[in-house]
């Protein structure tokens, strides 16, 4: 029948951000992969849920404040992980619980079952989601990456940049992104300053923030290119239409 | 009347709408988040038409301000901002807090605003919370950004929600 569109289910990671100890959650999503089936995609999200699990601190979700990670109050929250046959940490000398530490020295005597409990209870830190999508047709832009400078060397904005053209053909965004890349680089050949550029940021927020640690200062400078390392436009593939 | 091509027009702009990149910091067991204003952000959808992809973008901006802390994005802040967002709070129907009940880390004389969000969020209505962002000074977190297809005249024009 004309004019029925086809869906996908999507699963889509929460753009969860970490430094240092902390993770906040940041507005968005981004799309790791469609399946035709509901069943599929939520068994793909349990799947990454569980591993995402393994690895992250539930209690440095979006801070030290549990109304950040569970819709229960603190005195519910206690109950729940009684009722668990877990012991919840007390607050110390007038300094409110630990939660993050008591998980940590916890966890590894749970078993699975009360781990298990532990998330459920935290319904505010859940790591993705599947999401009905009719399928859409996309666009290829060419996006100029925005570089700033911090005295020592360009830093790259952490995601997308400025957008340029748009193409309906795959090939033709990359020769006109070779084409935009080439010109810049002319360009900057001629500035006046130690050309040492920092891609590090932009290519961790490109990877699994829940697997890959943002890098250090450290790793920054030593990650450093020079300009025929450097990028100043990119293609992205974007969806087109409601 | 002369016989049209078969073939639609091709829109001569794309609409995208744009995630504003954000470098979160740790502040006091905190995170926090800035932006450098040149920065861009990533696509996230585009359109053909601009009215959609305001409304897009306006939906976007709705859902990130229901499920986030203003005070992640919005930390440091000027007094006559702090000023207003205490005298704007009872008309929401919220008692505005003070630095005995939310001492500031760095400075008790100071109101630590994140752990006062933290503390009453759970018990905001939709309206409250829209209320104390609209109290803050403009953040906002996407934006439309009109580009040319393949083939028309250059030029980008920007349009916050």
């Amino acid at each position: 029948m004309a004019g029925k569109k086809e869906i996908v289910y999507a699963v889509e990671r929460l753009n969860w951000r970490r430094s240092g100890d902390c993770w906040a959650r940041l507005p968005g999503t981004t799309r790791l992969q469609s399946f035709p089936t509901f069943e599929q995609a939520e068994a793909d999200r349990r799947r990454r849920e569980a591993e995402a699990r393994e690895r992250v601190n539930p209690f440095l979700c979006g801070g030290p404040a549990l109304s950040q990670q569970t819709g229960l109050d603190e005195g519910r929250l206690h109950d729940w992980l009684l009722d668990a046959g877990l012991t919840p940490p007390r607050p110390r000398k007038g300094r409110p619980a630990d939660w993050a530490a008591w998980w940590r020295q916890a966890r590894g005597g749970m078993t699975a079952l009360q781990r298990e409990k532990v998330w459920e209870a935290l319904d505010k830190v859940r790591f993705f989601e599947v999401a009905e999508r009719p399928k859409r047709p996309v666009a290829y832009v060419v996006v100029q990456i925005h570089w700033r400078y911090n005295d020592e060397f360009f830093i790259a904005e952490p995601e997308g940049g400025q957008g340029d053209t748009a193409f309906r053909d795959r090939q033709a965004a990359l020769d006109h992104c070779d084409e935009c890349n080439d010109i810049a680089r002319s360009a900057w050949e001629d500035a006046d300053v130690d050309l040492a550029f920092d891609l590090s940021l932009r290519r961790a927020a490109a990877g699994d923030p829940l697997t890959t640690a943002p890098p250090s200062y450290e790793q920054r400078q030593a990650g450093l290119v020079g300009l025929e390392g450097a990028a100043f436009y990119e293609v992205v593939e974007v969806e087109v239409g409601p | 009347m002369g016989k049209t091509s078969g073939r639609p027009p091709r829109p001569k702009k794309l609409y995208l709408v744009q995630r504003l990149g954000w470098n979160v910091w740790e502040d006091g067991g905190r995170p926090v988040c800035s932006r450098a204003e040149e920065d861009c952000g990533a696509p996230v959808r585009a359109f053909n038409g601009r009215k959609q992809a305001e409304a897009f973008c306006r939906e976007q901006e709705r859902q990130a301000r229901r499920e986030l802390s203003p005070f992640q994005f919005h930390y440091d802040f000027a007094e006559e901002e702090e000023t207003k967002l205490i005298a704007g709070l009872p008309e929401l129907g919220l008692q505005p807090p003070t630095p005995e009940e939310f001492p500031s880390a760095a400075y008790e004389a100071l109101i630590e605003w994140r752990a006062w969000w933290d503390a009453v969020a759970p018990g905001l209505t939709d309206e409250q919370r829209e209320g104390v962002w609209g109290l803050l000074e403009d953040v906002h977190f996407f934006e439309v950004v009109a580009i040319d297809w393949e083939g028309n005249a250059s030029g980008v024009t920007r349009w916050k929600p």
